[in-house]
């Protein structure tokens, strides 16, 4: 009979409605879940460099660290390639499943200033780099300026004046 | 008799009432499961909303008061040599939370910030040095003209910041020239700069950044004004955030150096869950 021939038609009509359907809900649901994860990376990574800051201040407080550099400016710092940071002279370590590598760049003496001990205080600049393990895709880059004790150089000219605390400015480079 | 009689009126009153009770839950079900749908729809979207306002207030907080590498105190020296008012900073107007009372605000808004925001909300207002900055390429002493590395790029009309572990210049760029063959810019301020910088020491634009509440002049389907989150950028560029934003509430915990922001958003279509308060808190850098 003709009407059996439509049902069938009409059937399969509503299978692919329903298949489409689910398809869209499915392509959605991996959407936001994609995002979730992302938005979770992300706040690991940035959890990864502060514990890699602290770390290196551990560190500097020490010893100052071999993976010191010279002087560059952000922007720079900022640009460098993931080899770069992964290359020998880059200090690093691990926090979880994340990696984070560091460097050390020596500012200046300021005489003017004292702090735990010392007559006069130098400036130290850290720049933490944190990342997923298995894949370079998220990635956290902070910077920290710190004072250290160190010895007088020269006499202050002007007032001199006792630094409260190790870190001096903390800014998010990416 | 034929077998086709068809029904009683009672088989057919009893059918039609049982049919109507079955409509009646069913219907109510419907209506229920919609006004949940809507409530919840209404409050992930606000959610939503709020999240992102955290987000976007938490960057722009965290590095108040950021100008290089020293930390801002009452002793570092700050020399203003060229900065208009929008953009002065010091440690005094880092971090500004202008409050809404009684239809007007304490401190007075500044007029500079050419803004209308509305009554009784507070306003915040957030100065620092760009986080991305350029270096100096040769040594800075007695002279308008800076030379700094190739990127960032600065424009004419941009305030900076030169700085070092020492001390701190604000300037005002008149012209700027880039020189690729060389890569570096040479900036012509619209001041002598007196202090002495060597060559590393840091340039950066400085931002200021505020956040307050404007009627957007929109209505919603409840024929109700729509007020949303306005910010203005460094450039005085006015952006609308978020929208459906009543209330900025801004108070300060442990001495400054924890900021509470609360937030009042306004369900944008459904009059059941008309408005919910968010709250969340920010860790500021202390530069006292």
């Amino acid at each position: 009979m003709r009407n059996k021939g439509l049902i069938l038609i009409s059937v399969l009509i509503f299978i692919n409605l329903i298949v489409l359907l689910v398809t869209i809900g499915f392509t959605i649901s991996e959407l936001q879940l994609r995002m979730s994860n992302n938005q979770l990376q992300h706040a690991r990574v940035m959890q990864a460099a502060q514990f890699g800051l602290k770390t290196a201040l551990q560190q500097m407080q020490q010893n100052p660290p071999h993976c010191q550099i010279d002087i560059h400016s952000t922007h720079d710092l900022s640009i460098k390639s993931a080899s770069w940071w992964h290359s020998a002279q880059i200090c690093h370590g691990k926090f979880g499943q994340l990696n984070y590598y560091y460097v050390v760049e020596p500012l200046q003496i300021n005489n003017c200033l004292y702090f735990d001990g010392g007559s006069a205080v130098k400036y130290w600049r850290i720049t933490v780099r944190a990342e997923q393990a298995a894949k370079n895709r998220a990635a956290a880059i902070l910077q920290e300026t710190i004072a250290l004790p160190t010895k007088q150089t020269q006499v202050c000219p002007t007032t001199r004046y006792e630094l409260s605390a190790y870190e001096q400015s903390w800014r998010r480079l990416r | 008799m034929s077998q086709h009689k068809g029904f009683s009126l009672l088989e057919l009153l009893l059918s039609m009432s049982i049919g109507l009770i079955v409509i009646m839950v069913i219907a109510k079900t419907f209506i229920n499961f919609n006004k949940t749908y809507k409530i919840e729809n209404s409050l992930a979207l606000m959610q939503e909303n709020a999240r992102f306002t955290a987000y976007m207030m938490r960057n722009v907080v965290a590095s108040a008061g950021m100008i290089g590498s020293a930390r801002m105190t009452s002793y570092l020296p700050i020399n203003n040599q060229g900065v208009g008012a929008f953009n002065q900073i010091d440690v005094s107007n880092y971090f500004a939370v202008y409050k809404g009372v009684n239809n007007t605000w304490q401190p007075a808004l500044p007029k500079i910030f050419n803004i209308k925001p509305k009554n009784n909300t507070d306003v915040i207002a957030i100065k620092s040095m760009e986080p991305i900055t350029a270096n100096l390429v040769q040594s800075l002493n007695e002279s308008n003209k800076v030379y700094v590395s190739f990127a960032p790029q600065f424009n004419t009309n941009d305030d900076i910041v030169i700085a070092d572990c020492l001390h701190v210049v604000l300037a005002h760029i008149k012209s700027v020239y880039y020189s690729v063959k060389n890569q570096q810019q040479i900036l012509t301020m619209t001041q002598i700069i007196h202090d002495k910088f060597d060559l590393n020491a840091e340039a950066g634009k400085i931002q200021t950044n505020i956040f307050y509440i404007q009627n957007t002049g929109r209505k919603n389907i409840r024929g109700e004004k729509i007020y949303s989150l306005y910010h203005v950028n460094a450039n005085g560029r006015k952006d609308e955030l978020i929208p459906n934003v009543v209330d900025l509430k801004v108070s300060s915990l442990v001495k400054n150096k924890i900021i509470k922001i609360k937030l009042t958003l306004m369900s944008e279509n459904d009059a059941i869950l008309k408005s919910k308060n968010f709250q969340f808190f920010i860790r500021l850098f202390d530069h006292a």
